[in-house]
Protein backbone atom coordinates (compact mmCIF):
# COMPACT_ATOMS: atom_id res chain seq x y z
CA UNK A 1 0.00 0.00 0.00
CA UNK A 2 2.97 2.22 1.01
CA UNK A 3 4.03 2.24 -2.75
CA UNK A 4 0.54 2.33 -4.19
CA UNK A 5 0.23 5.64 -2.40
CA UNK A 6 3.23 7.19 -3.42
CA UNK A 7 2.02 6.35 -7.56
CA UNK A 8 -1.83 7.01 -6.79
CA UNK A 9 -2.10 10.21 -4.40
CA UNK A 10 -5.20 10.92 -5.34
CA UNK A 11 -6.93 7.57 -5.00
CA UNK A 12 -5.74 6.93 -1.04
CA UNK A 13 -6.81 9.49 2.11
CA UNK A 14 -4.88 7.97 4.51
CA UNK A 15 -2.45 5.21 5.29
CA UNK A 16 -1.99 2.85 8.10
CA UNK A 17 1.18 0.66 7.89
CA UNK A 18 0.75 -1.87 10.29
CA UNK A 19 4.26 -3.49 11.88
CA UNK A 20 5.67 -1.59 8.24
CA UNK A 21 8.79 -3.46 6.24
CA UNK A 22 12.01 -1.42 5.23
CA UNK A 23 15.47 -1.86 4.35
CA UNK A 24 16.49 -5.22 6.24
CA UNK A 25 20.00 -5.40 8.66
CA UNK A 26 18.96 -8.18 10.78
CA UNK A 27 17.85 -11.79 8.24
CA UNK A 28 14.34 -12.38 7.71
CA UNK A 29 12.33 -15.02 9.80
CA UNK A 30 10.39 -15.81 6.73
CA UNK A 31 13.06 -16.00 3.95
CA UNK A 32 14.00 -19.81 3.18
CA UNK A 33 17.41 -20.98 2.56
CA UNK A 34 18.50 -21.86 -0.82
CA UNK A 35 17.10 -20.56 -3.96
CA UNK A 36 13.54 -19.62 -4.03
CA UNK A 37 10.77 -21.86 -6.08
CA UNK A 38 7.78 -20.55 -6.48
CA UNK A 39 6.24 -21.42 -2.89
CA UNK A 40 7.92 -21.83 0.35
CA UNK A 41 5.68 -24.12 2.49
CA UNK A 42 4.89 -23.23 6.49
CA UNK A 43 4.23 -25.94 8.32
CA UNK A 44 1.92 -25.44 11.79
CA UNK A 45 4.81 -25.36 14.50
CA UNK A 46 6.74 -23.25 12.51
CA UNK A 47 4.22 -20.78 12.26
CA UNK A 48 3.35 -20.82 15.70
CA UNK A 49 7.66 -20.45 16.79
CA UNK A 50 7.64 -18.12 13.79
CA UNK A 51 4.70 -15.80 15.99
CA UNK A 52 6.54 -15.98 19.37
CA UNK A 53 9.44 -14.87 18.40
CA UNK A 54 11.05 -12.64 20.68
CA UNK A 55 8.19 -13.09 23.09
CA UNK A 56 9.97 -13.16 26.44
CA UNK A 57 9.60 -16.53 27.80
CA UNK A 58 7.64 -16.13 30.99
CA UNK A 59 5.02 -14.27 29.08
CA UNK A 60 4.76 -16.53 25.96
CA UNK A 61 2.05 -18.96 27.61
CA UNK A 62 0.09 -15.97 28.04
CA UNK A 63 0.26 -13.81 24.60
CA UNK A 64 -2.19 -15.67 22.47
CA UNK A 65 -5.96 -16.24 24.29
CA UNK A 66 -6.62 -20.04 24.59
CA UNK A 67 -7.76 -21.26 20.92
CA UNK A 68 -7.17 -18.27 19.36
CA UNK A 69 -3.65 -20.00 17.86
CA UNK A 70 -5.74 -22.58 17.07
CA UNK A 71 -9.13 -20.97 15.51
CA UNK A 72 -6.14 -19.13 13.36
CA UNK A 73 -4.27 -22.13 12.13
CA UNK A 74 -7.67 -23.97 11.41
CA UNK A 75 -8.61 -20.79 9.31
CA UNK A 76 -5.41 -20.41 7.58
CA UNK A 77 -4.08 -23.97 6.61
CA UNK A 78 -8.04 -24.74 5.44
CA UNK A 79 -6.98 -22.36 2.45
CA UNK A 80 -4.64 -24.55 0.68
CA UNK A 81 -5.83 -27.95 0.02
CA UNK A 82 -3.12 -29.29 -2.27
CA UNK A 83 -0.44 -28.00 1.47
CA UNK A 84 -2.76 -30.12 3.58
CA UNK A 85 -2.02 -33.43 1.45
CA UNK A 86 1.65 -32.74 2.18
CA UNK A 87 3.68 -34.28 4.64
CA UNK A 88 3.97 -32.41 7.69
CA UNK A 89 0.62 -30.88 6.08
CA UNK A 90 2.07 -27.34 5.07
CA UNK A 91 0.57 -23.79 4.10
CA UNK A 92 1.92 -23.03 0.50
CA UNK A 93 3.16 -19.17 0.14
CA UNK A 94 3.71 -17.26 -3.09
CA UNK A 95 7.88 -16.26 -2.77
CA UNK A 96 6.87 -13.35 -4.98
CA UNK A 97 7.71 -11.16 -1.86
CA UNK A 98 10.91 -12.71 -0.82
CA UNK A 99 12.02 -12.34 -4.77
CA UNK A 100 11.47 -8.81 -3.79
CA UNK A 101 12.55 -8.42 -0.08
CA UNK A 102 16.30 -10.51 -1.67
CA UNK A 103 16.35 -7.44 -4.81
CA UNK A 104 14.82 -4.46 -2.37
CA UNK A 105 14.55 -4.47 1.19
CA UNK A 106 17.86 -7.01 2.59
CA UNK A 107 19.54 -5.51 -0.52
CA UNK A 108 19.52 -2.39 1.32
CA UNK A 109 17.61 -0.44 -1.02
CA UNK A 110 14.61 0.85 -0.52
CA UNK A 111 11.24 -0.16 -2.42
CA UNK A 112 8.98 3.30 -2.95
CA UNK A 113 10.53 6.77 -1.75
CA UNK A 114 8.63 7.54 1.17
CA UNK A 115 8.80 11.46 0.49
CA UNK A 116 6.30 10.59 -2.28
CA UNK A 117 3.67 9.99 0.61
CA UNK A 118 1.78 12.94 0.96
CA UNK A 119 -1.35 11.97 2.66
CA UNK A 120 -1.68 10.98 6.85
CA UNK A 121 -0.04 8.19 7.47
CA UNK A 122 0.14 5.92 10.95
CA UNK A 123 2.86 3.20 11.71
CA UNK A 124 1.96 1.48 14.25
CA UNK A 125 4.24 -1.23 15.87
CA UNK A 126 3.86 -3.98 18.62
CA UNK A 127 7.52 -4.37 20.74
CA UNK A 128 7.91 -8.06 20.07
CA UNK A 129 7.66 -8.01 16.69
CA UNK A 130 10.98 -9.53 15.00
CA UNK A 131 9.56 -10.31 11.77
CA UNK A 132 9.66 -6.56 11.07
CA UNK A 133 11.87 -5.01 13.49
CA UNK A 134 11.16 -1.58 15.57
CA UNK A 135 14.26 -0.15 13.70
CA UNK A 136 12.56 -0.45 10.72
CA UNK A 137 9.20 1.61 11.56
CA UNK A 138 11.89 4.15 13.14
CA UNK A 139 14.08 4.50 10.27
CA UNK A 140 11.11 4.68 7.81
CA UNK A 141 9.05 7.81 10.15
CA UNK A 142 11.86 10.39 9.55
CA UNK A 143 11.70 9.62 5.95
CA UNK A 144 7.83 10.19 5.73
CA UNK A 145 8.48 14.37 5.60
CA UNK A 146 5.72 14.75 3.27
CA UNK A 147 3.22 13.07 5.15
CA UNK A 148 0.53 15.48 7.18
CA UNK A 149 0.44 14.82 10.53
CA UNK A 150 2.06 11.53 10.88
CA UNK A 151 2.29 9.27 13.67
CA UNK A 152 4.19 6.29 15.06
CA UNK A 153 2.68 4.32 17.47
CA UNK A 154 4.78 1.69 19.73
CA UNK A 155 2.41 -0.96 21.74
CA UNK A 156 3.87 -2.73 24.73
CA UNK A 157 3.68 -6.34 24.74
CA UNK A 158 2.80 -7.77 21.44
CA UNK A 159 4.39 -9.07 18.60
CA UNK A 160 3.88 -8.61 14.54
CA UNK A 161 0.74 -10.99 15.22
CA UNK A 162 -0.88 -8.72 18.00
CA UNK A 163 -4.07 -8.19 16.07
CA UNK A 164 -4.57 -11.56 17.15
CA UNK A 165 -2.79 -11.47 20.58
CA UNK A 166 -4.40 -10.04 23.95
CA UNK A 167 -3.66 -6.68 23.67
CA UNK A 168 -5.33 -6.47 20.10
CA UNK A 169 -7.84 -3.95 21.33
CA UNK A 170 -4.67 -1.74 21.60
CA UNK A 171 -4.09 -1.50 18.02
CA UNK A 172 -7.92 -1.65 17.12
CA UNK A 173 -8.28 1.62 19.30
CA UNK A 174 -4.99 3.39 18.07
CA UNK A 175 -5.68 2.97 14.20
CA UNK A 176 -9.27 3.50 14.58
CA UNK A 177 -8.30 7.16 16.34
CA UNK A 178 -6.27 7.35 13.72
CA UNK A 179 -8.91 7.04 10.72
CA UNK A 180 -11.85 8.63 12.42
CA UNK A 181 -9.86 11.96 12.53
CA UNK A 182 -10.80 11.72 8.78
CA UNK A 183 -13.90 13.89 8.26
CA UNK A 184 -13.47 15.78 11.65
CA UNK A 185 -11.48 18.34 10.09
CA UNK B 1 -35.08 10.60 -0.43
CA UNK B 2 -32.58 8.18 2.10
CA UNK B 3 -35.05 5.21 1.54
CA UNK B 4 -34.87 5.51 -1.76
CA UNK B 5 -31.21 5.42 -2.25
CA UNK B 6 -30.99 2.48 0.08
CA UNK B 7 -33.58 0.94 -1.94
CA UNK B 8 -31.48 1.50 -5.30
CA UNK B 9 -28.52 0.55 -3.58
CA UNK B 10 -30.95 -2.84 -2.49
CA UNK B 11 -31.78 -3.67 -5.91
CA UNK B 12 -29.13 -2.39 -7.83
CA UNK B 13 -25.99 -2.89 -5.20
CA UNK B 14 -25.02 1.06 -6.10
CA UNK B 15 -26.87 4.65 -6.84
CA UNK B 16 -26.59 5.37 -9.86
CA UNK B 17 -24.43 8.64 -9.84
CA UNK B 18 -26.75 10.80 -12.21
CA UNK B 19 -29.42 10.58 -8.69
CA UNK B 20 -26.15 11.52 -6.38
CA UNK B 21 -25.78 14.31 -8.31
CA UNK B 22 -29.45 15.57 -7.75
CA UNK B 23 -29.28 14.94 -4.67
CA UNK B 24 -28.29 18.54 -3.39
CA UNK B 25 -32.01 19.45 -3.84
CA UNK B 26 -34.58 16.74 -2.22
CA UNK B 27 -37.67 18.37 -4.04
CA UNK B 28 -35.59 18.38 -8.09
CA UNK B 29 -34.69 14.74 -7.24
CA UNK B 30 -38.05 13.03 -5.97
CA UNK B 31 -39.51 15.02 -9.02
CA UNK B 32 -36.74 13.78 -11.45
CA UNK B 33 -37.13 10.29 -9.77
CA UNK B 34 -41.22 10.62 -10.17
CA UNK B 35 -41.38 11.40 -13.77
CA UNK B 36 -38.90 9.06 -14.77
CA UNK B 37 -40.62 6.59 -12.86
CA UNK B 38 -44.18 7.21 -14.90
CA UNK B 39 -42.59 7.53 -17.87
CA UNK B 40 -41.29 3.70 -17.47
CA UNK B 41 -43.72 2.37 -15.88
CA UNK B 42 -46.77 4.25 -17.99
CA UNK B 43 -46.00 3.81 -21.00
CA UNK B 44 -49.01 3.00 -22.54
CA UNK B 45 -47.38 0.14 -25.21
CA UNK B 46 -43.72 0.55 -25.02
CA UNK B 47 -42.03 -2.27 -23.20
CA UNK B 48 -38.97 -1.55 -21.21
CA UNK B 49 -36.81 -3.08 -23.91
CA UNK B 50 -38.30 -0.09 -25.92
CA UNK B 51 -37.99 2.57 -23.54
CA UNK B 52 -34.08 1.94 -22.99
CA UNK B 53 -33.67 1.61 -26.53
CA UNK B 54 -34.93 5.45 -27.15
CA UNK B 55 -32.71 6.25 -24.68
CA UNK B 56 -29.45 4.75 -25.80
CA UNK B 57 -30.13 5.68 -29.22
CA UNK B 58 -30.74 9.46 -28.13
CA UNK B 59 -28.12 9.33 -25.94
CA UNK B 60 -25.62 7.96 -28.61
CA UNK B 61 -26.96 11.37 -30.80
CA UNK B 62 -26.32 13.26 -28.36
CA UNK B 63 -23.02 11.87 -27.40
CA UNK B 64 -23.38 11.93 -23.93
CA UNK B 65 -21.21 9.54 -22.54
CA UNK B 66 -23.12 8.69 -18.67
CA UNK B 67 -26.24 7.62 -20.59
CA UNK B 68 -24.64 5.99 -23.60
CA UNK B 69 -23.25 3.99 -21.12
CA UNK B 70 -26.06 3.60 -18.58
CA UNK B 71 -28.78 2.82 -21.22
CA UNK B 72 -26.45 1.09 -23.44
CA UNK B 73 -25.75 -1.46 -20.46
CA UNK B 74 -29.67 -1.60 -19.86
CA UNK B 75 -29.87 -2.75 -23.17
CA UNK B 76 -27.59 -5.48 -23.17
CA UNK B 77 -29.11 -6.92 -20.01
CA UNK B 78 -32.78 -6.86 -21.39
CA UNK B 79 -32.28 -7.52 -24.90
CA UNK B 80 -29.17 -8.98 -25.78
CA UNK B 81 -24.79 -8.14 -26.25
CA UNK B 82 -25.59 -7.22 -29.74
CA UNK B 83 -28.64 -5.11 -29.83
CA UNK B 84 -27.22 -3.35 -26.83
CA UNK B 85 -24.01 -2.44 -29.11
CA UNK B 86 -25.78 -2.01 -32.45
CA UNK B 87 -28.16 0.46 -30.17
CA UNK B 88 -24.87 2.70 -28.57
CA UNK B 89 -22.93 2.74 -32.27
CA UNK B 90 -25.76 2.79 -34.96
CA UNK B 91 -29.22 1.65 -34.42
CA UNK B 92 -29.67 1.32 -38.40
CA UNK B 93 -27.50 -2.06 -38.05
CA UNK B 94 -30.17 -3.83 -35.94
CA UNK B 95 -32.47 -5.77 -37.75
CA UNK B 96 -35.98 -4.19 -36.33
CA UNK B 97 -39.36 -4.69 -37.29
CA UNK B 98 -40.34 -1.57 -38.85
CA UNK B 99 -42.56 -0.77 -35.49
CA UNK B 100 -39.03 -0.21 -33.72
CA UNK B 101 -37.20 1.29 -36.52
CA UNK B 102 -39.76 4.09 -37.07
CA UNK B 103 -39.87 4.43 -33.13
CA UNK B 104 -36.12 5.25 -33.31
CA UNK B 105 -36.16 7.13 -36.27
CA UNK B 106 -38.64 9.73 -34.77
CA UNK B 107 -36.68 9.75 -31.66
CA UNK B 108 -33.85 10.48 -33.63
CA UNK B 109 -35.25 13.04 -35.28
CA UNK B 110 -36.62 14.56 -32.88
CA UNK B 111 -33.32 14.95 -31.47
CA UNK B 112 -31.28 16.02 -34.42
CA UNK B 113 -33.49 18.17 -35.92
CA UNK B 114 -36.61 18.73 -33.97
CA UNK B 115 -37.70 21.40 -36.23
CA UNK B 116 -38.09 19.37 -38.72
CA UNK B 117 -41.06 17.13 -37.41
CA UNK B 118 -43.73 17.59 -39.38
CA UNK B 119 -47.41 15.60 -39.52
CA UNK B 120 -45.68 12.64 -42.22
CA UNK B 121 -43.84 11.70 -39.22
CA UNK B 122 -46.44 11.35 -37.32
CA UNK B 123 -48.28 9.66 -40.05
CA UNK B 124 -45.78 6.97 -40.12
CA UNK B 125 -45.48 6.13 -36.45
CA UNK B 126 -49.54 5.36 -36.77
CA UNK B 127 -48.79 3.50 -40.16
CA UNK B 128 -46.23 1.38 -37.88
CA UNK B 129 -48.82 0.60 -35.05
CA UNK B 130 -49.07 3.41 -32.50
CA UNK B 131 -51.58 5.46 -31.90
CA UNK B 132 -51.61 9.06 -30.37
CA UNK B 133 -50.83 8.43 -26.64
CA UNK B 134 -48.19 6.22 -28.02
CA UNK B 135 -46.43 9.06 -30.05
CA UNK B 136 -46.91 11.37 -26.54
CA UNK B 137 -44.90 8.32 -25.12
CA UNK B 138 -42.11 8.41 -27.50
CA UNK B 139 -41.46 11.96 -27.55
CA UNK B 140 -41.57 12.15 -23.53
CA UNK B 141 -38.97 9.44 -23.62
CA UNK B 142 -36.92 10.75 -26.15
CA UNK B 143 -37.30 14.62 -24.69
CA UNK B 144 -36.74 13.12 -21.49
CA UNK B 145 -33.53 11.62 -22.24
CA UNK B 146 -32.08 14.63 -24.10
CA UNK B 147 -32.99 16.78 -21.20
CA UNK B 148 -30.85 14.52 -19.06
CA UNK B 149 -28.01 14.06 -21.82
CA UNK B 150 -27.65 17.70 -21.65
CA UNK B 151 -27.22 18.03 -17.69
CA UNK B 152 -24.64 15.30 -17.90
CA UNK B 153 -22.68 16.90 -20.37
CA UNK B 154 -23.06 20.27 -18.68
CA UNK B 155 -21.65 18.62 -15.30
CA UNK B 156 -19.40 16.49 -16.31
CA UNK B 157 -21.54 13.40 -14.88
CA UNK B 158 -19.68 9.87 -14.78
CA UNK B 159 -21.14 6.77 -14.71
CA UNK B 160 -20.39 4.23 -12.13
CA UNK B 161 -17.83 1.84 -13.16
CA UNK B 162 -19.62 -1.03 -12.80
CA UNK B 163 -22.08 -0.04 -15.67
CA UNK B 164 -18.66 -1.06 -17.67
CA UNK B 165 -18.63 -4.53 -16.27
CA UNK B 166 -22.28 -5.39 -16.49
CA UNK B 167 -23.48 -7.84 -18.35
CA UNK B 168 -21.34 -7.21 -20.93
CA UNK B 169 -20.85 -10.96 -22.31
CA UNK B 170 -24.31 -11.95 -21.64
CA UNK B 171 -27.62 -11.37 -21.64
CA UNK B 172 -28.60 -13.33 -18.44
CA UNK B 173 -31.75 -12.52 -17.45
CA UNK B 174 -31.18 -14.11 -14.19
CA UNK B 175 -28.38 -12.12 -13.27
CA UNK B 176 -29.86 -8.46 -13.77
CA UNK B 177 -31.29 -7.74 -10.64
CA UNK B 178 -27.71 -8.86 -8.87
CA UNK B 179 -25.64 -6.13 -7.20
CA UNK B 180 -24.16 -5.47 -10.05
CA UNK B 181 -20.56 -5.84 -9.00
CA UNK B 182 -20.87 -9.11 -8.05
CA UNK B 183 -21.89 -9.83 -11.81
CA UNK B 184 -18.06 -9.85 -12.64
CA UNK B 185 -17.73 -13.08 -10.88
CA UNK B 186 -20.12 -15.52 -13.09
CA UNK B 187 -20.27 -18.94 -11.67
CA UNK B 188 -17.10 -20.45 -12.91
CA UNK B 189 -14.09 -21.81 -10.93
CA UNK B 190 -13.59 -23.82 -7.95
CA UNK B 191 -15.12 -21.41 -5.47
CA UNK B 192 -18.53 -22.27 -4.41
CA UNK B 193 -20.41 -19.88 -4.08
CA UNK B 194 -18.64 -17.30 -6.34
CA UNK B 195 -20.73 -14.63 -4.73
CA UNK B 196 -22.84 -13.73 -2.02
CA UNK B 197 -25.89 -12.12 -1.09
CA UNK B 198 -25.44 -9.39 1.32
CA UNK B 199 -26.08 -11.16 4.71
CA UNK B 200 -26.55 -10.51 8.00
CA UNK B 201 -24.13 -11.40 10.61
CA UNK B 202 -24.78 -13.82 13.70
CA UNK B 203 -22.69 -11.73 16.06
CA UNK B 204 -23.41 -7.94 14.71
CA UNK B 205 -26.84 -7.90 13.16
CA UNK B 206 -25.94 -4.36 12.34
CA UNK B 207 -22.84 -5.63 9.76
CA UNK B 208 -23.58 -7.10 6.70
CA UNK B 209 -20.97 -9.11 4.86
CA UNK B 210 -20.68 -9.74 0.60
CA UNK B 211 -18.01 -11.72 -1.09
CA UNK B 212 -16.82 -11.40 -4.48
CA UNK B 213 -14.77 -13.19 -7.08
CA UNK B 214 -13.35 -10.09 -9.11
CA UNK B 215 -11.75 -11.48 -12.16
CA UNK B 216 -8.04 -10.31 -13.23
CA UNK B 217 -5.79 -11.79 -15.34
CA UNK B 218 -7.18 -14.78 -17.46
CA UNK B 219 -7.68 -17.57 -15.37
CA UNK B 220 -7.29 -15.18 -11.89
CA UNK B 221 -10.06 -14.33 -9.73
CA UNK B 222 -9.41 -12.15 -6.95
CA UNK B 223 -11.30 -13.16 -3.77
CA UNK B 224 -12.98 -9.42 -2.22
CA UNK B 225 -14.62 -9.51 1.10
CA UNK B 226 -16.54 -6.59 2.13
CA UNK B 227 -18.42 -5.61 5.35
CA UNK B 228 -20.49 -2.07 6.09
CA UNK B 229 -22.63 -1.28 8.44
CA UNK B 230 -26.43 -2.75 7.31
CA UNK B 231 -28.14 0.61 7.18
CA UNK B 232 -24.80 2.24 4.50
CA UNK B 233 -26.43 4.49 2.11
CA UNK B 234 -23.46 7.03 1.72
CA UNK B 235 -19.96 5.99 0.50
CA UNK B 236 -17.95 8.42 1.76
CA UNK B 237 -13.59 8.15 0.80
CA UNK B 238 -13.08 8.74 4.46
CA UNK B 239 -15.14 5.92 5.80
CA UNK B 240 -13.92 3.68 3.19
CA UNK B 241 -11.20 1.03 3.79
CA UNK B 242 -9.16 -1.50 2.25
CA UNK B 243 -6.62 -4.12 4.18
CA UNK B 244 -3.90 -5.45 1.94
CA UNK B 245 -2.74 -8.58 4.44
CA UNK B 246 1.47 -9.56 4.31
CA UNK B 247 3.85 -11.81 2.84
CA UNK B 248 2.78 -15.06 4.16
CA UNK B 249 -0.51 -15.39 4.97
CA UNK B 250 -4.27 -14.48 3.45
CA UNK B 251 -6.51 -11.54 4.53
CA UNK B 252 -9.65 -12.86 5.29
CA UNK B 253 -8.60 -15.76 8.25
CA UNK B 254 -6.67 -13.03 9.86
CA UNK B 255 -8.37 -9.61 9.88
CA UNK B 256 -11.95 -11.18 9.36
CA UNK B 257 -10.64 -14.27 11.79
CA UNK B 258 -13.78 -13.88 14.76
CA UNK B 259 -12.34 -13.85 18.24
CA UNK B 260 -14.37 -13.60 20.93
CA UNK B 261 -17.12 -13.42 18.46
CA UNK B 262 -15.09 -10.03 16.65
CA UNK B 263 -12.53 -9.80 13.91
CA UNK B 264 -11.13 -6.09 13.30
CA UNK B 265 -12.79 -6.24 10.31
CA UNK B 266 -16.23 -6.32 12.09
CA UNK B 267 -14.71 -3.30 14.76
CA UNK B 268 -14.16 -1.16 12.43
CA UNK B 269 -17.23 -1.98 10.18
CA UNK B 270 -19.55 -1.46 13.42
CA UNK B 271 -17.93 2.44 13.80
CA UNK B 272 -19.46 3.36 10.70
CA UNK B 273 -16.98 2.50 7.77
CA UNK B 274 -17.04 0.14 4.60
CA UNK B 275 -14.27 -2.21 4.76
CA UNK B 276 -12.86 -4.27 2.15
CA UNK B 277 -10.55 -7.07 2.29
CA UNK B 278 -8.42 -8.72 -0.52
CA UNK B 279 -6.53 -12.11 -0.39
CA UNK B 280 -3.74 -11.74 -2.94
CA UNK B 281 -3.38 -13.82 -6.18
CA UNK B 282 -1.89 -17.28 -4.77
CA UNK B 283 -3.07 -16.44 -1.44
CA UNK B 284 -6.12 -17.54 0.90
CA UNK B 285 -9.50 -18.42 -1.58
CA UNK B 286 -7.55 -16.05 -4.66
CA UNK B 287 -6.65 -18.11 -7.74
CA UNK B 288 -3.07 -19.00 -7.99
CA UNK B 289 -1.35 -18.23 -11.62
CA UNK B 290 0.04 -21.15 -13.25
CA UNK B 291 3.23 -21.88 -12.75
CA UNK B 292 6.09 -20.23 -11.44
CA UNK B 293 3.91 -17.94 -9.03
CA UNK B 294 7.79 -15.72 -8.30
CA UNK B 295 7.46 -11.83 -9.08
CA UNK B 296 4.77 -10.78 -6.70
CA UNK B 297 5.00 -7.77 -9.12
CA UNK B 298 2.37 -9.81 -11.32
CA UNK B 299 -0.10 -9.03 -8.33
CA UNK B 300 0.06 -5.90 -9.15
CA UNK B 301 -1.94 -6.64 -12.12
CA UNK B 302 -4.44 -7.61 -10.06
CA UNK B 303 -4.75 -3.91 -9.06
CA UNK B 304 -4.89 -2.70 -12.49
CA UNK B 305 -7.50 -4.89 -13.90
CA UNK B 306 -10.12 -5.66 -12.04
CA UNK B 307 -13.23 -2.72 -11.09
CA UNK B 308 -14.93 -4.09 -7.78
CA UNK B 309 -17.29 -2.44 -6.13
CA UNK B 310 -16.57 1.25 -6.19
CA UNK B 311 -18.58 3.07 -4.65
CA UNK B 312 -15.97 5.50 -4.09
CA UNK B 313 -12.87 6.09 -5.20
CA UNK B 314 -10.01 7.53 -2.46
CA UNK B 315 -10.05 5.88 0.67
CA UNK B 316 -7.91 4.85 4.06
CA UNK B 317 -6.16 1.30 3.41
CA UNK B 318 -4.77 -0.47 6.45
CA UNK B 319 -1.37 -2.51 5.07
CA UNK B 320 0.04 -5.14 7.07
CA UNK B 321 3.40 -5.73 5.77
CA UNK B 322 5.60 -8.35 6.73
CA UNK B 323 9.24 -8.54 5.42
CA UNK B 324 8.64 -6.87 1.64
CA UNK B 325 5.07 -7.01 2.02
CA UNK B 326 4.45 -3.28 2.04
CA UNK B 327 5.12 -4.59 -1.72
CA UNK B 328 2.62 -7.17 -2.08
CA UNK B 329 0.50 -4.03 -0.20
CA UNK B 330 1.25 -2.25 -3.07
CA UNK B 331 -0.47 -4.75 -5.23
CA UNK B 332 -4.51 -4.00 -5.38
CA UNK B 333 -5.44 -1.33 -3.84
CA UNK B 334 -7.16 1.27 -6.08
CA UNK B 335 -11.02 1.30 -6.50
CA UNK B 336 -10.44 3.48 -9.25
CA UNK B 337 -13.85 4.67 -10.90
CA UNK B 338 -16.02 7.50 -10.24
CA UNK B 339 -17.27 8.69 -6.71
Amino acid sequence: MATYTTQNPGKVERLVLYAPAWIRTTPSLSRPAGPLGAYRTVAREQAQSRWLTGVPEDKKATLIPAGWFETWADATFATDPVGAKMTPPALRAPNGVQQDGDEFFSAGKPYYDPAKITVPTLLVHAEWDRDTPAYMAQTLFPLLVNAPGKRYVQLPEGTHTIMMEKNRLMLFEAVQAFLDESGKS
Amino acid sequence: MDAYFKKCDEKLGFVPNVLKAFAFDDAKLQAFVDYRQELVQNAASLSKLEIEMIATVVSSQNRCFYCITAHGNAVRQLGGPVLGEMMVMNYRAARLDKRQRAMLDFAVKLTTQPWEVEEEDRARLRRAGFNDRDIWDIASVAAFYNMTNRLASATDMRPNSVYHGQASDSGDREDKMRPVYLLTAAHRGRHSPRTSAPRRLGANPKVVMEEMMVPSEPGIEIYVRNKRPADMTAFRPERTLLFVHGATYPAHTSFDLKLDGMSWMDYIAARGYDVYLLDLRGYGKSDAPAGDGRSTRRQCADRARRRPPSRTSPRSSISFSSAAASRASTCWAGRGGPR
